[in-house]
């Protein structure tokens, strides 16, 4: 049980305070509310970019990590399709600079030149690193955009192509500021050894003078359903074939995500899950194969991810693929396994609250998705699924027609 | 108004914990280091041998027989083991270094008598099975030809297999080593290695007194065996340029280091440590601040300091776009250079110490955390002073002390340079 304590500034910048005295280490997470799905289609991965320049200086602190790292503290940030997550940790005594340097910086970013021009190279590298110079690192390019023809999430959060990084201009980052940095778009979670008193001293002094700005309305185009088999066949210089294969599933909020995520468990969670038991282990198709769900905010992927072994061709993994999906759709899963996965689930989530900053990320991960309390009844969305709602499940989701593959073969 | 200007005060960190385990010892004499503490209900117990990669009379042999630990036992059949695991929430975690090898099993509090016999069983008994090892090797050997494809890894491959060159730690595996593993030798590499006097048990977390006397039930039986550990230490660094191309690469790997000839925990042990923060240790690193945040020539770079039984090295890696490469190993000797001939300023050592001391305090957070800093500076022989030596030396180096320091280890004359990418 995670307790906390909710407030909103009169700006609208949601706080929420959880108090855990067992650390020295204080977590301060912010997050926004844009991501890479509100970007235009001509000028992707801007989110993520964006992300970089803010930590490029901001009006009245030149750079933001020095005063970070004075304070004893570090700082890092993420950009998803739907969200950007700023968060620092630093010892408990030093709150306020996290305060004073994440209010600066959502008052006004610095907008330098040099800060652009810097950042857009190391942008450039990341995706180079990441998506083009290693085997296989391109696949999110190839299959985003097979698997939604409407959706912004046609896109990755690194961007189409480094072209589109390369023609940022200063006036684009200065619309997307003041278009989506704004604090009815933020929510903060401060969690360590404080009390609600104080953070809501600081949070008014330091966030409570930024004006209210503009509100974005998000309006973004809906994925139509898919009603055929999409296939993608593509050859790269790499050591072996690999077969990918994502389905269109429910967005995060909707019961139906909990449906999906225990059916990737039963395919993939853990060793002794069927992916590895049979296909990896017993008929030996696979070298590595996983089963796992996003947990976007708009309808999401089921994605099924897997390298063959050498002389397995990629139509027979597939279809060994397929087999287990339709066994899902015809068979009910066993109660032994069932509650193996549901055991699995409870000791992850008590794991994870092992951590401040993990425990802040979630907080505010779940309010932006409604309510911050979600987080505290996890569990009781995976414990009364049952083996009849599974099949259900397994059977809308693993239509054949809803399916986008991806035959990624080695060049010979 | 409110002074967005001047940044609020700040307090020094003035008091850093570390916690002394409790000691028992098995009926065999295996020891066990007890952290009894944190608030959640869980546990990380975890097997440590030394049974690293140097001891291998093979290549590969440690990794696999870490890796099949689980897989079977006597009186379970290939996946069962893991069924069970998975079954009560619980978590196994294997793996060798050069130095040693572990097994470890996390889980929530409430499954722990349930779990625990299974993985003494995984721990006591295992059976390498022929069948699944020989699985287990081929998808090893295709992830190995995945992951030489990758600037990085090669470039990490090639400078340990020059700087170590005649030694264990610079025997890499190469595809052909994937065929040549059967079971008898991972049998024989654990009978004697996985034993008592060879190893060690951390307990961390929320936990019973009973489970020192449970352990001694399940884990009691490990035959006593022989301390196998050996340190010989290499003093001597390799500087060469080494440079492979490959072709298609759009950016290049880079690694650039040298041997320390100094002992752990000395005092100019803790002193580089400090050196190595200011050059590519943290972000506000000279490095990161000079060839990413102002040339953008990489997503990241950064410097380390590796302390292994044998020798203790410091590494500069980093991956860069190709067109730049030169440059950017220019730069890398330029901030070398720079440490040895100017004093570092006030400001940027005093930013240092506070990092320092934040992330030290960051990383002694947690019950499974403190029983890793206790392990660490215990396996070098050496206790919690190790902490205050630190703490006390980050607090009164002197910018004259760094310069003297990188003068005597620094010199980008000794450094070996891998490349692997395309200039």
């Amino acid at each position: 049980m995670i307790n906390f304590e909710k407030f909103t500034l009169e700006n609208g910048l949601k706080v929420i305070v959880h108090e855990d005295n067992t650390t020295p280490i204080v977590a301060f997470n912010i997050l926004y509310d844009v991501g890479a799905r509100d970007e235009d289609e001509d000028r992707t991965g801007f989110a993520h970019l964006f992300e970089h320049l803010m930590f490029g200086g901001s009006a009245n602190i030149p750079n933001f990590d020095s005063p970070l790292q004075h304070a004893g503290g570090s700082s890092n940030a993420y950009t998803s399709n739907d969200v950007t997550n700023y968060y620092d940790t630093l010892p408990v005594q030093n709150l306020e600079t996290a305060f004073w340097l994440e209010s600066d910086r959502l008052n006004k970013l610095a907008f330098t030149d040099k800060s652009l021009e810097v950042q857009r190279s190391v942008v450039i590298e990341e995706f180079k690193q990441n998506y083009l110079n290693q085997p296989y690192g391109d696949v999110w390019l190839l299959l985003r955009p097979l698997a939604y023809q409407k959706h912004p999430y046609k896109w990755a959060t690194i961007g189409k192509e480094i072209k589109h990084i390369e023609d940022a201009t200063m006036e684009d980052v200065k619309s997307f500021f003041y278009k989506h940095y704004t604090p009815q778009n933020g929510i903060l979670c401060v969690a360590g050894n404080v009390t609600v008193a104080e953070v809501k001293e600081l949070s008014k002094k330091w966030f409570g003078p930024i004006e209210v700005r503009d509100q974005y309305v998000r309006n973004l185009p809906v994925e139509p359903e898919q009603n055929e088999l999409r296939k993608l066949e593509v050859e790269r210089d790499v050591p072996g074939d690999a077969l990918y294969l994502a389905f269109h599933m429910s967005r995060r909020m909707d019961k139906r995500f909990y449906l999906a995520d225990m059916l990737s468990d039963v395919l993939s969670r853990g060793k002794s899950s069927r992916f590895t038991k049979r296909l990896v282990l017993e008929k030996q198709l696979f070298t590595e194969l996983d089963a796992f769900v996003m947990g976007s905010s708009d309808p999401g992927l089921f994605v099924v991810s897997g390298k063959t072994r050498e002389g397995v061709s990629l139509d027979e993994a597939y279809a060994e693929v397929r087999l287990e999906l339709e066994t899902l759709q015809k068979e009910l899963v066993v109660e032994y396994e069932l509650q193996k996965i549901k055991n699995k689930i409870e000791s992850t989530n008590i794991f994870e609250e092992m951590n401040a900053l993990n425990k802040a990320m979630n907080l505010c991960s779940f309010e932006l998705l409604g309510n911050a309390e979600m987080i505290n009844h996890q569990m009781d969305n995976y414990i009364n699924i049952t083996p009849e709602e599974l099949k259900e499940e397994a059977i809308l989701l693993f239509k054949e027609e809803n399916c986008s593959v991806l035959f990624y073969k080695a060049k010979k | 108004m409110l002074d967005r200007v001047t940044a609020p005060e700040l307090k020094e960190i003035d008091k850093i914990s570390f916690i002394e385990p409790e000691v028992r010892e098995l009926r065999n004499g295996m020891k066990v280091l007890g952290f009894n503490i944190g608030s959640q209900e869980v546990i990380q117990l975890e097997f440590n041998f030394f049974s690293g990669a140097k001891y291998q009379e093979k290549s590969l042999i440690a990794g696999y027989v870490s890796k099949m630990i689980g897989e079977a036992s006597s009186k379970f059949a290939p996946g069962e083991i893991m069924d069970k695991v998975d079954y009560y929430g619980a978590f196994l975690q294997t793996g060798a270094d050069r130095d040693m090898s572990h097994v470890t099993l996390f889980t929530i509090q409430k499954q722990l008598k349930e779990v625990l016999p299974i993985f003494a069983e995984a721990v006591l008994n295992p059976t390498f099975p022929e069948r699944e090892l020989s699985i287990h090797l081929k998808n090893g050997k295709q992830k190995f030809k995945v992951e030489n494809e990758k600037v990085g890894y090669r470039c990490r491959q090639l400078f340990s297999e020059i700087m170590f060159k005649n030694h264990p730690y610079g025997n890499m595996a190469n595809e052909a080593a994937y065929d040549k593993v059967d079971s008898s030798m991972l049998k024989h590499f654990y009978k004697n290695m996985y034993t008592a006097s060879n190893g060690l048990i951390v307990i961390s977390g929320k936990f019973e007194d009973s489970l020192y006397n449970e352990l001694d039930k399940e884990f009691g039986s490990l035959p006593v065996g022989k301390y196998k550990r050996t340190t010989e230490k290499i003093t001597l660094s390799k500087a060469e340029k080494v440079y492979e191309e490959k072709a298609g690469a759009i950016q290049s790997g880079i690694r650039i280091g040298k041997i320390l000839n100094v002992e752990f925990g000395s005092d100019s042990f803790l002193k580089l440590q400090m050196l190595n923060t200011i050059l590519g240790g943290y972000f506000g690193s000279r490095l990161m601040s000079n060839i990413r945040e102002d040339k953008g020539y990489t997503y990241g770079i950064g410097s380390a300091i590796a302390t292994m039984d044998d020798a203790l090295f410091f590494f500069i890696s980093t991956e860069v776009g190709a067109d730049v490469t030169n440059d950017a190993i220019k730069e890398i000797y330029f901030e070398l250079e720079r440490l040895r001939s100017e004093l570092i300023s006030t400001e940027e050592l005093e930013m240092v110490k506070n990092y320092m001391l934040g992330s030290m305090l960051k990383s002694s957070d947690g019950p499974f955390s403190l029983a890793d800093k206790y392990k660490t500076v215990y396996l070098k022989g050496d206790d919690l002073t190790f902490y205050d030596r630190y703490i006390a030396t980050i607090n009164n180096t002197t910018s004259e002390e760094l310069l003297r320091l990188a003068k005597e280890f620094f010199n980008s004359t000794e450094m070996l340079e891998v490349v692997v990418g395309k200039k």
